[in-house]
């Protein structure tokens, strides 16, 4: 049993309170990814999970039993940190060794518990190798490797990808996939890009100024956003949200709840036409007049920026191989692509998916 | 065309001309004459005779100069041992930044702004054998009255012990830079990795300020056979020699007894053990330094 549950944890430095009231749970086994804007109290919520900080209220219970108070490392987790945290003083072969050592491992069973491990991350050649003379690359698999020998129930990451090249980073994300994938264990990730808390959580919990804004799969959360926030945090371009007194369409007022202040529809919703065989047709959408104004083109989809006549802007995602010319244009989104939130920011349900 | 070739072929050399005169003039005309000086025998006004190696023969074979070197290797480990193991635990005792703790490390700090020369005669009321706080506290616990200067097995370590004092608070300065400069999240994944607090401090922060603890024990060491003015004042190498280190003894046999090329023998000793000091440091150095 490796599942984390936060209940009302708190955390304050002195007068200034960065978590207030945070209840959490992590089930065992899944890949659980903290998201959101830096200083949203993600990393701090990592670190209490590991120890590193008291939380100053509340109780963190791991695989059942209260850790509050509990040293980090006999909590039977492992972290990995940002800048990987390697000892510089040591080879690589004694970074791994460490942790095995401090836990009274037998000489035997470490050596074998290190070729192990160096094998498969690959790092066999440099074991009498000191970090500083590592690639990028190696240092991160470093960490990874004296994370995973102690053979923790629970693995921490501190944004672990953040230092590398894109590339290398798009080859770790799926390496950590199968990783997690192989180990079974409980993985908790802190990232501040929406993309790799996509791509890679079973789990994303996006917080925002110390309050987790929701706790979603990856498609709940794109598809299914609670508030204003979340639509705009997660999706690229983010969700167009609009104010609904500053849409003329008459349709769209009509199909508004009451207490609703904002309209939103996903960029890859808006169409430049309507397929008319489809049920519903016209009848069934919104329309907005605009004028193209910018245009990205990313290979398998173009991004166009459309200025509304009401001081707002929106952003469309098309798949059409052939670019627009920027021009005037009028463009479509079903209802029932439409979600809208009130003056909170706060969605309103009963109103259907996005 | 030509001139200005020429010029452009001088100019590096005007440049640097300064720094080097000066070097020149103050470091390696001095070396060189002092060398040359140890190959004679002068008493200052009279004629310069040459002898060649006699001056190394007769230091190599007088048991009084044995006797200063082993005063001064003597002074230098204990100088060493002492404002190393204390300066450690003091910078460590000092690492959290409160404000007693850094009163503490001002405190700690002034001496070594302090002229040696009037300390030392502050130290030495301290140290008197029949009037001195020192012996006075010691009476107060029913002990005998110490020889802090007098007694011969006793006053190098005196000695040391003002140089100690002196020196302290710089090497806490420098060592607690040192643990400053040590990442936190290093401890962090110690934590983590279940390290005991034993361990932590030999396998992470020793090891991670050891090129800081090599630099001082250097420093230290060079400043140990430098040590003159306190002995001075408050020894004159005495009693029976006791005190007497390489440098002292340097300036006595040129200044007192005017044998400049005796004197000029045994500097140039001083400066080869220092060099080779200085040399061994780097070797050591170049294989563990841990910066990254």
């Amino acid at each position: 049993m490796s599942s984390i549950v936060m209940e009302r944890v708190e955390k304050k430095y002195g007068d200034k309170s960065i978590i207030d009231n945070l209840n959490l749970s992590i089930e065992s086994g899944s890949f659980t990814v903290l998201v959101g804007p830096s200083g949203c109290g993600k990393s701090t919520t990592l670190r209490m999970i590991a120890g590193l900080e008291n939380n100053t209220g509340g109780s963190i219970i791991i695989g059942g039993k209260n850790m509050n108070g509990v040293e980090p490392g006999k909590r039977n987790l492992a972290m990995v940190f940002q800048n990987y945290a390697l000892y510089p003083t040591m080879t690589v072969e004694q970074n791994i060794e460490y942790g095995l050592k401090n836990n009274k491992v037998p000489k035997d069973e470490r050596m074998q518990l290190i070729k192990d491990i160096a094998n498969t991350v690959g790092l066999t050649k440099h074991l009498h190798k000191r970090p500083e003379f590592l690639s990028g690359g190696e240092r991160q698999r470093l960490a990874l490797a004296r994370a995973m020998v102690k053979k923790p129930a629970i693995f921490l990451m501190d944004e672990p990808l953040s230092n590398l090249d894109a590339k290398l980073r798009g080859q770790m994300r799926s390496e950590l996939i199968e990783l997690h994938q192989r180990l079974g264990a409980t993985f908790v990730y802190v990232t501040h890009d929406q993309v790799e808390a996509m791509s890679m959580g079973t789990k994303i919990v996006l917080m925002d100024g110390g309050k987790i804004m929701q706790e979603d799969t990856p498609r709940g959360i794109y598809h299914d956003p609670q508030n204003i926030f979340t639509s705009k945090f997660i999706g690229t371009p983010a969700m167009n949200v609009l104010e609904l007194e500053q849409c003329d369409d008459v349709k769209l007022q009509a199909l508004a709840p009451a207490e609703a202040k904002y309209v939103g529809f996903r960029p890859e919703k808006v169409k430049f036409t309507i397929e008319d065989e489809k049920a519903g047709g016209r009848s069934q959408c919104i329309s907005f007049d605009g004028m193209l104004t910018t245009r990205e083109i990313l290979g398998s989809e173009i991004i166009y920026k459309a200025e509304l006549g009401s001081n707002s802007s929106i952003a469309i995602k098309c798949f059409d191989s052939q670019e627009r010319p920027l021009e005037h244009v009028t463009v479509y989104v079903e209802e029932s692509s439409l979600v809208f939130f009130d003056g909170n920011e706060q969605r309103i349900y009963g109103a259907k998916r996005v | 065309m030509k001139q200005d070739n020429n010029t452009l072929r001088i100019l590096p050399y005007v440049m640097v001309a300064p720094a080097v005169l000066i070097l020149v003039a103050f470091y390696i005309y001095p070396i060189g004459y002092n060398i040359y000086l140890s190959f004679f025998s002068w008493n200052m006004r009279g004629p310069m005779k040459f002898i060649g190696l006699k001056n190394y023969k007769e230091l190599f074979s007088s048991s009084d100069f044995a006797h200063t070197l082993m005063n001064t290797i003597g002074y230098m480990v204990m100088e060493v041992s002492m404002v190393l193991i204390l300066g450690l635990l003091m910078a460590l005792f000092l690492q959290k930044n409160t404000f007693i703790n850094r009163f503490i490390q001002t405190i700690s700090f002034t001496p070594n702004i302090i002229s040696l020369v009037s300390v030392s005669l502050i130290w030495m009321w301290l140290m008197n054998t029949d009037k001195g706080l020192f012996n006075y506290i010691l009476s107060l616990f029913g002990a005998d009255p110490v020889g802090w200067l007098t007694d011969k097995n006793v006053a190098l370590f005196s000695v040391v012990l003002v140089s100690v004092w002196k020196s302290l608070g710089f090497n806490v300065l420098i060592i607690l830079s040192a643990l400053g400069a040590i990442p936190p999240y290093l401890y962090e994944a110690a934590a983590l990795d279940n390290a005991s607090r034993r361990s932590v401090f030999f396998q992470i922060t020793l090891k991670m300020i050891s090129p800081t603890l090599f630099f001082l024990i250097l420093m230290n060491i060079i400043g140990s056979f430098q040590a003159f003015e306190t002995i001075s004042v408050m020894t004159n190498g005495g009693p029976s020699n006791s005190t007497n280190t390489l440098i002292y003894s340097i300036y006595k046999q040129g200044f007192e007894y005017y044998r400049v090329g005796y004197a000029s023998a045994m500097a140039v000793v001083l400066m080869l053990i220092v060099g080779l000091i200085t040399i061994l440091y780097f070797k050591v150095l170049n294989k563990r330094v841990h910066y990254r």
